[in-house]
C-alpha cells in the first residue's frame, strides 16, 4: 500500500517541485521512502509502504527497456501467477514486486490485463511508445485514485489532498456532489465533493493521449436472469463460498513479506477471516478490535466470546465519546469527505493501534455484507417487494413485523410507523425502490443547505439511470446488492472509514470477500440461497458454522456503529468546535443555512448530545464534518512536509541518460 | 413434496422462518420464500399459519394455487 500522484503536461516539462510536494502530501500512504519518475511529458510520484519484496521495489518502475513506467498503490495477488505466465512468454524480471508485474502484463495485454488481475490497485502507467497514460482502479475501489486538470496539466494521486497542493487547482465543493452525499452517503465515482475534482470509478480506467481522455470501465458486478441462477443447491454453494473464501484470505495472508493482522469486531464476517487464519497460519496471529465505553455501541462481550476459540494475541482500544470528539479534525482531513457518522474516527484510533502494535498488514471482513448480503436494506428489499406486490393487503404489511425483531423500538410496536416507512414508494418497476426509504432519509439534510449549495436534479433518478440495462432482469436482490457497490461501498465503507482510516496511520487492509473469485461465485448465485427467508448471509454462516462460535454465528445482526452528537456535546464541546460552527465560519463555507444551524446546535446543546434522532445525528455531523473541509481543506493552511526519505529519482531531464 | 413443489427444496423450506416465534409472522416468511421461488403472487386468503405453518400445507396452498386458485 503506498501513495501515488503525478503530473501529466500538455505543452511544458512537468516540474519536479510540484509532483515531489505532491508526494509530500501523501507521506502518510507510504512513509517507508518514495521516488519519482520524470521525462518531457510526465512526472510520477510515490510513497512507499514497503509490504512485498521490502528490499527492491522502489518506485516507480519500469519494463526492461523503461518505456513503460508504472506508479503503483496496491496489491495484485495473484502476481505470482502471473509472472509465470509472462516468464514464459519471455518477459524479464528484476525483481518479485507484484509491481513489475503490471508493466510487464500492459506490454503482454494491454488494457485486457486488468481483468487477469485479482487484488486491490491503483496505478497510473506511463507507456512511452504510445504516449499514453493510464490511470486505472480495482473492481470495488478498494483504493482511491483522484484527477483534475489545471493549468494545462492533469493533475492525480491517491488523495484530493495531493492534487490541492497545485495552487491552480481550485477548491470549492460541488454542490452536485453535496446532493449526492446528502443522498446516498458519498458522491457516484466520478464525482467527487469538490468541484472540477475527479476520481476513477471503480472497475475502470482513463486512458488519455494526445491530450484526449476517455475513461473505460472494464469491470461491473453482473448478475444471472432472474430463474437462471447457478442451479447448485444449498450445500454445494456453502461448500464453494468455503473454499473460494479460505483460498482468497491465505492469498491475503501469506502474500505478504512482513507479519499480517487481523481486525475481529465481534461480527460474523471477521471472526470468520480471523478464524480462516488462525486454522492456517502456524504463528501467533495478532488480532485487533474496538471498544467502546458506551455499552450501546460496545460488542466486546461477542469478541471475548471469539478470541479463546481463535488463540490469538489480542488487542483493543477503547474509545471514549471524547476521544472521537478530539480526534474529528484529524478524521476528516484524512477523510477529504463530508461524513454522516462519527463511524470513522473509532476506525482511525483501531488503525493507529495497529501500527503501534508493529503491524502494517491487516486482514479484515470490509465486502461480506455487500457480496453475501449482510445488510438489513437487503432484507427490507425483500419484505418491501413482498409488501409491493399487493399494496393494499393489509396481511401483507405486517411482514414488516419480521425486520428488527430486537431492537428496542421494534416494527412490533409501532406498526403503523415501520409499514408508513417501509411501505412508501412500492414501485415494482423503479429499479431503486430498495433503497429509496433510506435515500429519502438521508435527503432531509438537504433542508439545512442554502440555496447557493441546492441543485434541482434528483440524484437517485439518475443513479437509476446509470443501471445497467440487464439489471430490469436481475432478482430485485442483486439490483439493491448493485446499489450498495456502487454507492455506500466506494463511496464509503472502502473510502472514508476504509482507506483513508487506515492510510492515516500507514496500514494496509485487505479484504477477502472483495475477492475477484469470491464475487463473482457469490453473485452467480440464487439471491434466496444468500438470503434464506429473512436469514440474511446464509450461506457464510452455514459455511462455516463449525468454526465460528455458535453465540457470534446466531447473534442478531448489529451494524456497526459509534456515537454521534454525544461525541460533541455529552462533555462539553472541544474548542475547535466553536471555530468551525460560528455564525461567521458558517456564512464563509455558504453551504448550510447559518440559522438553521444555530438552531440545531442550541437543540443538542439543550439535549447534551441524547437523546437525538437518527436525522439531526446525521444533521449534526454532516455539518461538522463540511465545516471542518472548509476549514482545513477549501481554506488550505496545511503546508506538506518534504516526501520520505530514501527518495529514489528516475528524472530524464535532469538526468537524459539514465532510463 | 408434491411434483408441483419440485422447484421449492424442501431442505430450504425447512429452515425459513426457524427462528420466528410467532406462528403468523412466520408464515409471512414462508409466503416471502415461496414466492420467490416460483415467481407467484400468492392470494392473502393463504397468507396465513394453516396455509404456510407446514411444508405439507405449503405443498397443498401451492398446488391449489398453481392449478388456477
Amino acid at each position: 500500500m503506498c501513495g501515488i500522484c503525478g503530473v501529466l503536461e500538455t505543452s511544458s516539462i512537468p516540474d519536479a517541485e510540484l509532483v515531489q510536494q505532491m508526494m509530500g502530501a501523501l507521506s502518510h500512504r507510504g512513509p517507508d521512502g518514495s521516488g519519482y519518475y520524470r521525462d518531457e511529458r510526465v512526472a510520477l510520484g510515490h510513497t512507499r509502504l514497503a509490504i512485498v519484496d521490502t528490499g527492491h521495489g522502489v518506485q516507480p518502475m519500469s519494463n526492461e527497456d523503461g518505456q513503460v513506467w508504472v506508479t503503483f498503490n496496491g496489491e495484485i495477488f495473484n502476481h505470482v501467477e502471473l509472472r509465470a505466465q509472462l516468464s514464459n512468454r519471455g518477459h524479464e524480471f528484476r525483481t518479485h514486486c507484484d509491481t513489475e508485474v503490471i508493466v510487464h502484463a500492459w506490454e503482454e495485454w494491454g488494457p485486457a490485463a486488468f481483468d487477469r488481475f485479482n487484488g486491490q490497485w491503483a496505478f497510473a502507467l506511463w507507456d512511452r511508445r504510445t504516449s499514453q497514460l493510464v490511470l486505472c482502479r480495482d473492481r470495488y475501489g478498494v483504493r482511491p485514485l483522484y484527477y483534475t486538470r489545471a493549468g494545462g496539466r492533469l493533475l492525480f494521486g491517491s488523495e484530493m489532498k495531493a492534487l490541492f497542493v497545485d495552487p491552480q487547482v481550485t477548491r470549492e465543493f460541488d454542490p452536485v456532489g453535496l446532493d449526492e452525499t446528502f443522498t446516498f452517503w458519498s458522491p457516484v465515482a466520478p464525482r467527487t465533493p469538490f468541484s472540477g475534482i475527479s476520481q476513477v470509478p471503480p472497475g475502470s480506467y482513463l486512458s488519455v493521449r494526445d491530450g484526449t481522455g476517455e475513461l473505460v470501465r472494464y469491470w461491473g458486478p453482473e448478475f444471472p436472469v432472474r430463474g437462471q441462477e447457478d442451479p447448485d443447491d444449498l450445500d454445494r454453494h456453502a461448500a464453494g463460498v468455503r473454499e473460494r473464501l479460505i483460498a482468497a484470505t491465505k492469498l491475503r495472508f501469506e502474500r505478504s513479506d512482513v507479519p499480517v493482522g487481523a481486525y475481529v469486531s465481534g461480527g460474523l464476517d471477521s471472526a470468520v477471516t480471523a478464524s480462516i487464519i488462525s486454522s492456517f497460519a502456524g504463528v501467533q496471529l495478532d488480532t485487533f478490535s474496538l471498544r467502546f465505553s458506551d455499552p450501546e455501541f460496545d460488542e466486546g462481550g461477542y469478541q471475548e466470546r471469539l478470541i479463546p476459540s481463535l488463540g490469538t494475541n489480542h488487542h483493543t482500544v477503547m474509545v471514549t465519546d471524547r476521544d472521537i470528539a478530539d480526534i474529528f479534525p484529524d478524521v476528516v482531513w484524512h477523510a477529504e469527505h463530508p461524513l454522516l457518522r462519527t463511524a470513522p474516527a473509532p476506525m482511525f484510533l483501531l488503525s493507529r493501534l495497529v501500527r503501534e502494535s508493529g503491524y502494517k498488514v491487516v486482514v479484515t471482513g470490509e465486502g461480506a455484507d455487500e457480496v453475501l448480503a449482510g445488510y438489513d436494506v437487503f432484507r427490507e428489499t425483500k419484505v418491501r417487494y413482498f409488501q409491493g406486490r399487493n399494496p393494499d393487503s393489509a396481511r401483507r404489511a405486517r411482514a414488516v413485523e419480521l425486520l428488527y425483531p430486537w431492537m428496542a423500538r421494534s416494527p412490533n410496536l409501532a406498526p403503523a410507523f415501520s409499514r408508513g416507512f417501509f411501505g412508501r414508494n412500492l414501485d415494482l418497476a423503479d429499479p431503486v425502490m430498495s433503497h429509496r426509504p433510506r435515500w429519502d432519509t438521508t435527503s432531509a439534510l438537504k433542508a439545512m443547505l442554502t440555496d447557493a449549495a441546492s441543485v434541482s436534479g434528483d440524484a437517485a433518478n439518475d443513479l437509476a439511470q446509470q443501471m445497467p440495462d440487464a439489471s430490469s432482469t436481475w432478482d430485485p436482490l442483486a439490483r439493491a446488492q448493485w446499489l450498495e457497490m456502487s454507492t455506500l461501498l466506494p463511496g464509503y465503507i472502502l473510502a472514508s472509514q476504509g482507506d483513508r482510516m487506515l492510510m492515516a496511520n500507514s496500514i494496509e487492509g485487505r479484504f477477502p470477500y472483495l475477492d475477484a473469485d469470491v464475487g463473482a461465485y457469490a453473485n452467480a448465485m440464487p439471491a434466496r440461497h444468500k438470503i434464506l427467508g429473512l436469514d440474511e448471509k446464509h450461506l457464510l454462516k452455514r459455511a462455516f458454522s463449525d468454526v465460528v462460535p455458535a453465540e457470534v454465528l446466531h447473534r442478531p445482526k448489529q451494524p456497526y456503529r459509534a456515537p454521534d452528537a454525544s461525541s460533541f456535546f455529552a462533555g462539553g464541546a472541544p474548542d475547535w468546535l466553536m471555530d468551525v460552527t460560528s455564525e461567521a465560519a458558517i456564512g464563509k463555507a455558504g453551504v448550510f443555512r447559518a440559522p438553521m444551524v444555530a438552531r440545531l446546535l442550541e437543540k443538542v446543546r439543550r439535549l447534551q448530545g441524547t437523546p437525538l434522532s437518527n436525522t439531526d445525528n446525521m444533521r449534526l455531523v454532516a455539518v461538522l464534518s463540511v465545516q471542518l473541509l472548509q476549514q482545513l481543506i477549501i481554506e488550505g493552511g496545511h503546508r506538506p512536509g518534504p516526501p520520505p526519505t530514501p527518495m529514489a529519482i528516475f528524472d530524464h531531464i535532469l538526468n537524459p541518460g539514465r532510463s | 413434496m408434491s411434483t408441483s413443489l419440485t422447484r421449492i427444496n424442501a431442505d430450504e423450506l425447512a429452515l425459513v422462518g426457524a427462528g420466528t416465534a410467532d406462528a403468523e409472522l412466520r408464515a409471512l416468511e414462508v409466503a416471502i420464500f415461496v414466492e420467490e421461488v416460483l415467481d407467484v403472487v400468492l392470494p392473502d386468503e393463504v397468507l396465513d399459519a394453516r396455509h404456510m405453518g407446514t411444508a405439507e400445507a405449503v405443498a397443498s396452498t401451492v398446488a391449489g394455487v398453481t392449478g388456477g386458485l
